[in-house]
């Protein structure tokens, strides 16, 4: 899990192109100015390609936190 | 992750790490996140801007238009605009602020008009006619305003069929069927294109085609965020946008020069002999040859140069040319050969001097891996293709390549191979003749001097980008600005063409000369095809201006002044004041050198073995 969300927090940090620290398990879009609605596309798309995992357009939509990413990944539902 | 990239890196250092890249592990595996990045961190200085408008979400294309661009040695800066807001843009003055060279406008008709898609069997078939009508003229409104407020190329995409029409199979035998829709659509788009030369269209249904619909359509993000499309697709639209580029700067290759053995037929020729070589119907990989062949001389018949480079003795080629009359290439096809045994860097260097065009115009296209790495090293500004084992991929290999695009094709382009063919048989008239006049003179030249007027100003264009050896200042006009000067009353474009009793060249010198200072008309650039060097073409262009000069002299003191910028290419231009007897003046502060003449009297030598009909100027 631990790994996960390292590779997540890579991710999020990589896409939105934000210094590392400031990205935690609980950043929540809108929080970063770079985690807009745009971000948000970019980071869903990258995430996808990262992961091999195609998110429904409801947890493109309901994916609100770095923590929400994670458990995506894991493959647990939201 | 973030901020440790080389802050030294280039545009070009970019292309070679892009295309390391996609040695290593496929196109798939270019990482267009990582290298945006380091483009977006590049000066901006001279790179070409781009600005996106239209009902699609385009930010998420960027960096593939970009990378895309950065893989051909392109700086692309894009902007966006406001969704769905392609006419309020325009007129914004942002734009003009932003400066555009190139504005792109991408359109879902999805969004633009529901109806079309979605009720398409409901309508009747006047109402989707005047869909199809309603729909061109709104585009055509917006091409007309886009023309108006920038001097950028415009490029319009156009619209992709479904691919489950609205009426099912029915839609084959419907009056204005789905089928007719689209294609009177597209074909709407493309007259706009013709009758407006700074309009192209990007074919967004063609390039859909090829990633097909299964792998290219996106719908959950058509849905969240208005943009259908996959990775895979806009990398592809990428790649065709790429061709637009190198269409609106002209900075396409000129020549496509061929290995012999396993690249134009199978086999060896040295081996197998002139009839063992396998190309011709009724073998597959003689077939696949042929094709490859037939798909090489359509180049040829679009204006590109053909050349052979490859290591065989000429005599064994010249006997297979001359048996293998079966094949669609002939020998007359070939404006140059390097056939022997040196290396394949000196060939091409050869071939590059034989046709006096740049190293960096040719594309060298080869089956053997360790030719291809041989020219990357040696001579990195030509640009290599390496063919697949499989000849039955090398057409789609030479289709997938963008260096050879132009937005339009001038009756130049069309016979460019046939002019270098007759090069040869100049060359003969110059061993004949006694003396460099004499060989003049038997030529039979006749040379047309006039004003430039609207429909040569494509032609125009394209000389001035595509010249960099005998150009004054290698100033490079867009389209949009070579329109204003020919609306202007102070400004003048004269134009050159030239034919000789071997054949036509068509359009092949123009200058620029802006008259706005009554006292001083300065030739801000003077532009001629490598192929007219040396005939006095341009001694017979500055005559006209020398005898208006000495006309106007008479009423108040005026000067002539032309400037010079000098470049790494453009050395043949260097002498052209001072050889038609003017005389250096100064270098200005942005580092143009100034030459000037104010009277007629410097000598010129009388062009007596050009006919020259000219306008008055």
């Amino acid at each position: 899990m631990t790994d996960i969300t390292s590779r997540v927090r890579m991710l999020v940090v990589d896409v939105l192109d934000v210094p590392e620290r400031t990205v935690t398990s609980e950043t929540a879009r809108g929080e970063l100015p770079e985690w807009d609605s745009l971000g948000h596309l970019r980071l869903m798309t990258a995430f996808e390609e990262e992961f091999g995992i195609r998110p429904s357009m409801a947890q493109i939509n309901d994916t609100k936190t770095v923590a929400d990413l994670v458990t995506l990944a894991g493959g647990a539902s939201l | 992750m973030t901020g440790t990239e080389d802050r030294s890196a280039t545009i070009d250092s970019i292309k070679r790490a892009i295309r390391q890249r996609e040695r290593g592990s496929g196109l798939r595996g270019v990482d267009y996140r990582q290298f945006s990045r380091q483009l977006r961190e590049l000066s901006e200085a001279g790179a070409i801007k781009l600005t996106i408008l239209g009902n699609i979400t385009s930010d998420l294309l960027v960096p593939f238009l970009t990378v895309s661009a950065a893989r051909e040695g392109f700086q692309l800066k894009c902007r966006v605009g406001n969704f769905g807001q392609q006419f309020q843009d325009l007129q914004e003055e942002s734009i003009a602020a932003f400066g555009a060279d190139m504005v792109l406008l991408l359109l879902s008709l999805e969004l633009l008009r529901p109806n079309a898609t979605s009720d398409f069997a409901a309508l009747d078939p006047r109402a989707r006619q005047s869909l199809v009508e309603e729909i061109s003229t709104e585009i055509s409104q917006w091409v007309g305003l886009a023309e108006r407020v920038t001097q950028a190329t415009i490029i319009i995409s156009n619209f992709p069929q479904p691919v489950y029409a609205a009426m099912g199979l029915a839609d084959a035998t419907a009056e204005y069927s789905e089928a007719d829709f689209f294609s009177d659509l597209n074909r709407s788009l493309a007259l706009l294109a013709q009758q407006h030369p700074r309009v192209q269209v990007l074919d967004l249904a063609a390039v859909t085609n090829r990633i097909g619909r299964d792998d290219g359509e996106d719908r959950r993000l058509f849905f969240v965020a208005k943009v259908g499309w996959t990775e895979r697709l806009m990398a592809e639209i990428g790649r065709q946008f790429v061709r637009h580029i190198i269409a609106a700067t002209g900075r396409s290759k000129k020549c496509l020069v061929l290995d012999l053995d396993n690249t134009l037929w199978g086999g060896v020729v040295g081996e197998d002999g002139p009839s063992g070589v396998r190309i011709g119907p009724g073998d597959p990989e003689g077939e696949a040859f042929q094709a490859f062949q037939a798909r090489v001389k359509g180049l040829k018949q679009r204006g590109v140069l053909l050349a052979l480079c490859s290591k065989n003795t000429p005599s064994e080629i010249d006997a297979l040319f001359a048996e293998r009359t079966d094949m669609p290439l002939v020998s007359r096809d070939f404006a140059a050969r390097a056939i022997g045994w040196d290396t394949k860097d000196q060939g091409l260097v050869a071939i590059a001097e034989q046709l006096n065009i740049g190293l960096d115009s040719l594309v060298f296209v080869d089956d053997n891996p360790a030719e291809v790495a041989l020219v990357q090293s040696r001579l990195p500004m030509v640009e290599t293709v390496q063919l697949p084992n499989e000849p039955a991929l090398y057409v789609a290999t030479l289709d997938r390549l963008p260096y050879f695009e132009r937005s339009h094709l001038t009756d130049e382009d069309m016979n460019k191979a046939e002019q270098y063919a007759a090069v040869a048989e100049r060359e003969i008239a110059r061993a004949d003749a006694k003396d460099e006049f004499a060989y003049l003179r038997s030529l039979g030249m006749k040379l047309e001097l006039r004003a430039a007027r609207a429909a040569d100003l494509t032609r125009v264009h394209q000389l001035i980008a595509k010249t960099s050896q005998f150009n004054t200042t290698t100033r490079r006009y867009s389209y949009g600005e070579l329109e204003d000067f020919l609306a202007s009353s102070t400004f003048r474009i004269d134009i050159a063409s030239l034919k000789d009793r071997f054949g036509d060249f068509g359009m092949i010198a123009c200058m620029l000369v802006d008259c706005s200072d009554e006292r001083a008309w300065r030739i801000a650039s003077f532009v001629m095809s490598c192929r007219a060097m040396g005939r006095g073409v341009e001694t017979a262009m500055l005559d006209r201006w020398k005898k208006k000069l000495f006309d106007a002299q008479r009423r108040a003191p005026t000067r002539l002044v032309g400037e010079f910028i000098a470049t790494a290419r453009n050395a043949p231009a260097s002498n052209l004041y001072l050889e038609q007897g003017f005389t250096y003046l100064d270098e200005d502060a942005q580092g143009v050198s100034l030459f000037q003449i104010d009277n007629s009297t410097a000598s010129s030598p009388a062009c007596d073995w050009i006919e020259i009909k000219q306008e008055a100027l």
